[in-house]
């Protein structure tokens, strides 16, 4: 059975089909549906990552689960994102990801920063496509982002060595914070 | 870190130009906000042909964010607007 995030980009990707001999540009509303449901895509599969990783996979903890997905904040999983998509993890939350006394790691690996620059793509878009009908948005922009979240979550779903594992658990506690682990200025 | 918006447009269009010679219009830099009023940077990329493969475009989406991420912080954007 599909999970709800690979439903959401099969109808993100059918919001851009053609009918046969159709030809000519697709109408602004397809094209800005479409990067919104692939931003919900990316969204839910955020919410399911979190939800399991911190309340666990057991069916009785499908509750627990959605309550606490129920408190990701889409503002909360931007701030989260944006201090691990760089070449450096922001110095505020760096020392979060550590593991034993090597240090904590420079940058977050590959897989979460395809995945947060991925999401803060998404959003970015997203909020043009649904508030802004003046800002551009093309068939292009809306078939590249699909792709772009697609790989990104197929990419974080490999990335299964234990290091791996325990940064994702850390990213989920940090989005569950907001992105902030003390009062910054 | 953030850096004068002709300097990053300057720079985007120099790695257009080595990776899609030929293939684009116009490239543009501006800030904008968000709906909770962070600032990003629009880039928008006009192509002059449709003859552009999405492996191409997505390669170069991702060079140009990293290529901005060297001169400004804040998050850019990148919208490619369809040739006519």
């Amino acid at each position: 059975m599909a999970s709800y995030d690979e439903e959401l980009l099969e109808a993100a990707r059918r919001l851009l089909l053609r009918r046969a001999g159709q030809r000519g540009r697709l109408p602004g509303a397809r094209v800005r549906r479409s990067i919104s449901t692939t931003y919900y895509a990316l969204f839910h599969f955020l919410l399911e990552e979190l939800s399991t990783r911190i309340a666990g996979t057991g069916n009785d903890l499908r509750i627990r689960r959605r309550i606490l997905a129920r408190t990701v904040t889409h503002k909360g999983l931007r701030t989260a994102l944006d201090k691990i998509r760089g070449a450096q993890i922001n110095d505020s939350v760096r020392g979060f990801f550590q593991i034993g006394i090597a240090g904590p790691p420079t940058a977050a690996p590959l897989f979460a920063q395809n995945l947060a620059r991925a999401f803060i793509d998404a959003q970015t878009k997203r909020e043009s496509a649904d508030y802004d009908l003046n800002e551009p948005l093309s068939e292009t922009d809306a078939r590249l982002l699909r792709l772009r979240v697609r790989r990104a979550i197929r990419t974080w779903r490999a990335a299964s060595e234990p290091e791996d594992r325990d940064f994702k658990r850390a990213l989920s506690i940090l989005i569950l914070l907001k992105g902030q682990l003390r009062q910054e200025a | 870190m953030t850096a004068e918006p002709e300097k990053i447009q300057a720079a985007v269009s120099s790695l257009i130009k080595r990776r899609l010679p030929k293939r684009v219009d116009s490239v543009s830099v501006e800030p904008a906000e968000n709906e909770e009023g962070d600032e990003y940077l629009l880039v928008t990329v006009r192509l002059s042909t449709a003859d552009v493969d999405d492996e191409a475009l997505e390669r170069l989406l991702e060079d140009i964010e990293s290529e901005v991420a060297g001169l400004d912080e804040r998050y850019p954007s990148v919208r490619f607007l369809d040739a006519a």
